[in-house]
């Protein structure tokens, strides 16, 4: 599949990723931007809610003051 | 009931003397051992420094997306099973997908997996692990796998009896297919324990072998009066297993039939060999298969190389053979593969099998003292061809007292 043909909205499970796949590509993606997913369980069903919460991390470790 | 007959029909083994059954079992009979100093990057704070490891590439194996999946052990298991599923030609049609289980044996399972994730929290400091810890490392992660990947909805099921796992899951497959709870198997055994951890664990308990300075691939050297222990190794071998029904009707080719399994236990030692219980699980086997002791061609040894271990295993071979054991060839494959734990049961029990079809007996490797309390034939250095073997028993005698003994028998055509 091409990065373009990536609907945002679609679920994940139709694209063939199962839960167990979403916890191993959020650990990837905590290492690659260098955050941590917060303790208290977030919906991820599909693309656009993995964008969010990574844009809301990223965002929240810019304004954190060292 | 009569209870079915159950038979071989085809075979795979991944192992420290060859990826592929025929290739094992040639370096076997070449006395060619797969035991060497091992090369990762602890082996200099090692005591026993030698193993024998599997030379194998797991991205050239497996897709990307599902090596983060499997731990080595199970990688192993895949690979042995695969190489059977193919070698019998067994067709998985949804009917046999129902009648078919998987059986397999191994002693630690995933520890390279629990080994490197608490190295990544207690020695690294970091406070998390990858999600895929438990399933990589759980012990039924190999059995599990194949059931998923072949679509098998019979039994699958883990058996962990230390050294005689993977005999044991043989055995067990074999008693579900004669008992009509399955019609075919993929049984046999898996590990991967050459880590750091695991290696110091078994330092500790004083039973690995020195390293042979000079020639580190002689350094596990069963029977002979030099002897000083085990050497770990790493690997799989797996068998098909059907009744024999089964395998007539699809014309299969059959290397042997499973004629006799014993499991009993020594009941006195976590760790000393027991020889009544060892005496009374040949017995069992035999009397199981209907093979009285002077049909018995070849005895693929327990042999460690445990100073111990080897005198009681060939004790207790004398009297359950009395003085036809002088004539029976008894040798240690372990003195070239090294002891394969969980997997080691079923790696002997393919090489048994091999000597039935090529008529050959592996030989026991770096027997280069003999030893007084050890005195049958334990075919030295090279192997014996142009024999004629019929009938083989292979041995596995396990930490805890979990003995198991399987024979088979030669067979034509289903």
């Amino acid at each position: 599949m091409k990065l373009e043909d990536l609907d945002p909205g679609r679920p994940l499970d139709e694209l063939g990723i199962d839960s167990l796949s979403v916890l191993q590509a959020m650990f990837e993606i905590e290492d690659k931007f260098g955050i941590k997913m917060p303790d208290e369980r977030v919906p991820i069903r599909t693309v656009q809610d993995i964008a969010d919460i990574v844009d809301r991390l990223v965002a929240e470790k810019a304004g954190r003051p060292e | 009931m009569n209870p079915r007959r159950v038979v071989v029909t085809g075979m795979g083994v991944v192992s420290p003397v060859g990826n592929d059954c025929n290739a094992f079992f040639d370096n076997l009979l070449a006395g060619r051992s797969g035991i060497r100093r091992l090369s990762s990057s602890f082996a200099a704070r090692l005591v026993s420094d030698i193993g024998g490891a599997v030379d194998y590439d797991p991205a050239a194996r497996f897709p990307k997306t599902k090596l983060p999946l499997l731990d080595r052990f199970s990688q192993f298991a895949l690979e042995a099973a695969a190489q059977a599923i193919r070698d019998s030609g067994i067709e998985f049609t949804e009917a046999v997908k129902g009648r078919t289980g998987v059986f397999v044996g191994t002693g630690m399972g995933g520890s390279r997996t629990v080994e490197s994730a608490y190295e990544e929290i207690f020695l690294h400091g970091k406070d998390r692990l990858p999600p895929y810890v438990v399933v990589r490392a759980m012990n039924n992660a190999a059995a599990g796998n194949i059931s998923i990947d072949y679509g098998l909805r019979g039994p699958s099921v883990t058996y962990s009896t230390a050294c005689s796992s993977s005999a044991v899951s043989i055995g067990e497959a074999c008693r579900a297919i004669r008992h009509g709870y399955a019609d075919a198997a993929i049984a046999g055994g898996a590990e991967s324990l050459l880590t750091f951890g695991t290696i110091r664990a078994w330092e500790a308990l004083r039973t690995l072998a020195v390293t042979d300075a000079e020639d580190p691939a002689s350094s596990c050297r069963p029977f002979s009066k030099d002897r000083t222990g085990l050497v770990l190794g790493e690997g799989a071998g797996m068998v098909v297993l059907e009744s024999l029904e089964h395998a007539s009707a699809r014309g299969a080719r059959a290397y042997a039939e499973l004629l006799g399994y014993g499991a009993l236990s020594d009941a006195e030692h976590l760790t000393r060999p027991g020889l009544e219980g060892q005496v009374a699980t040949m017995r069992q086997a035999l009397a199981d298969a209907g093979v009285a002791p002077d049909e018995v061609d070849y005895i693929n040894a327990h042999g460690t190389a445990t100073l111990a271990g080897d005198a009681i295993e060939t004790a207790a071979i004398k009297r359950v053979f009395g003085a036809g054991a002088a004539k029976i060839p008894v040798s240690s494959s372990k003195s070239m593969h090294g002891h394969l734990m969980g997997a080691t049961g079923a790696v002997e029990f393919i090489a048994s099998v091999m000597a039935i079809q090529r008529g050959a007996v592996p030989p026991t490797a770096n027997l280069r003292v003999p030893d007084p309390d050890c005195d049958l034939d334990y075919v030295p250095h090279r192997g014996r061809e142009g024999v004629v073997v019929r009938t083989v028993m292979s041995n596995s005698f396990a930490f805890g007292g979990s003995n198991a003994v399987l024979i088979a028998r030669a067979i034509g055509q289903c």
